[in-house]
């Protein structure tokens, strides 16, 4: 109950794809919440979303699918927030 | 803390530049209190020659060869006319260039007027520009700052912050590691050439630092001279505070922050303060980090650049 884990598939709309800006607001996001994030896209290794570097590594372009898992109490809020954040092109376009 | 200064003695001038400039005042004793209250010289060639109109009065009088030589070839009527407007007009004081020997007519009567007359070895333009120099360092906006100022890495550097937050600790251990104290404490801020921020340290204080725990120590007798230095252009500021939890601290270092300082923008560098985080290494990396940018290299504005050129290629292979 306490550490449940989610994953959910987000695909990225904004035109320049997950850079510096983005990624900061994606880790400030990640860092308010209790639970653990983990990202990866087309199976490869999962980085630490709460790290900027590893999200920026990524390197997510506009169409990328996604796959975020967060495990914790509350992992679905944070995992709203995100998609939240991605869908709206992080206030970009 | 704002100040300006508006006005200077020529007392004061001489006890500065005097040794310098090689001043010598030969008459007029009774007026070194006179005030000067504008920071440009004035050379008076039209003044001598019996036009008055718009007659700079407020500056200090640099009689050059011209002027010599003019006052030379006048009659003694014209010479006494002239004089005693100008005197009578309450200049500060006149700077005769070159060790020219004014005529025992114009001794007499800057001494019945009580104006200086100074006179130095100099050129004229140097004497005009050594001299303009130093007045409009006296007139330049001014404030005074509690923080702590070192050059690391050639880069002035302003230490700001809360008291207890750790400045002077941070500080001494920049010296340690071969950086260079201007100040600590009170640090007196002057714009220089209206676009330039140099930090002074406090005459009275010199380099002492005081350290919680241990006291007043002197930084100078400690890490020898190389370690102090006593004024520095200011390139940045570090503020430290006390890390709190719940704010955002840069992440990227894309964007500046900016603070200003005698009405200048200064790049001002938020660094949050915990245990365990070795402050003086991230003063120095700051310090690197800013030198780059004033090279014209933002390292993060590059990085990001490369990372969506790559994305850019990604979606295109796709």
């Amino acid at each position: 109950m306490n550490n449940k884990e989610i994953i959910r598939e987000i695909t990225v709309i904004n035109k320049l794809g997950i850079h510096a800006r983005p990624s900061s607001m994606l880790v400030q996001i990640a860092n308010q919440f209790e639970a653990d994030l983990f990202v990866s896209h087309d199976g490869q290794d999962e980085v630490n979303a709460k790290s900027i570097m590893g999200v920026m590594m990524l390197a997510a372009g506009q169409g990328t699918k996604l796959q975020f898992r967060a495990v914790g109490p509350d992992s679905e809020e944070l995992l709203d927030k995100i998609e939240q954040l991605i869908n709206s092109k992080f206030n970009e376009e | 803390m704002k100040s300006k200064k508006t006005s200077v003695t020529v007392r004061e001038l001489i006890d500065s530049l005097g040794k310098e400039m090689k001043f010598k005042v030969i008459s007029g004793f009774k007026g070194l209190d006179r005030p000067i209250t504008a920071a440009e010289v004035n050379r008076p060639g039209l003044a001598l020659s019996g036009y008055y109109k718009h007659f700079a009065k407020h500056r200090l009088q640099v009689l050059g060869l011209v002027e010599m030589d003019y006052l030379k070839n006048i009659s003694s009527s014209e010479h006494y006319e002239r004089l005693s407007q100008l005197m009578q007009m309450r200049i500060p004081a006149f700077i005769v260039a070159r060790n020219f020997i004014p005529l025992p007519e114009t001794v007499a009567l800057s001494n019945k007027y009580n104006v200086p007359i100074i006179r130095a070895p100099g050129v004229t333009m140097k004497v005009v520009n050594k001299t303009s120099a130093w007045l409009e360092e006296q007139f330049a906006p001014s404030a005074k700052v509690h923080g702590v100022l070192m050059e690391v890495y050639g880069m002035g550097v302003l230490i700001m912050g809360k008291a207890n937050v750790g400045k002077s600790e941070c500080a001494l251990s920049l010296v340690e590691r071969g950086h260079i104290l201007v100040g600590d404490d009170v640090i007196t801020l002057k714009l220089a050439e209206g676009i330039f921020v140099t930090g002074h340290s406090n005459p009275t204080l010199g380099h002492h630092m005081e350290i919680r725990g241990i006291g007043i120590i002197n930084v100078q007798s400690l890490y020898g001279v190389k370690s102090v230095r006593m004024w520095k252009h200011i390139d940045f500021v570090v503020t430290l505070e006390e890390w709190q939890e719940n704010r955002n601290y840069e992440r990227l270092g894309i964007d500046n922050e900016f603070i200003e300082l005698v009405g200048v923008k200064t790049p001002n560098v938020l660094i949050p303060v915990k245990p365990g985080r070795d402050v003086a290494l991230l003063i120095e990396t700051a310090a690197q980090n800013e030198k780059l940018k004033k090279l014209g290299f933002n390292v993060a504005r590059k990085f990001n650049e490369q990372l969506i050129a790559s994305m850019k290629m990604k979606n295109k292979a796709n």
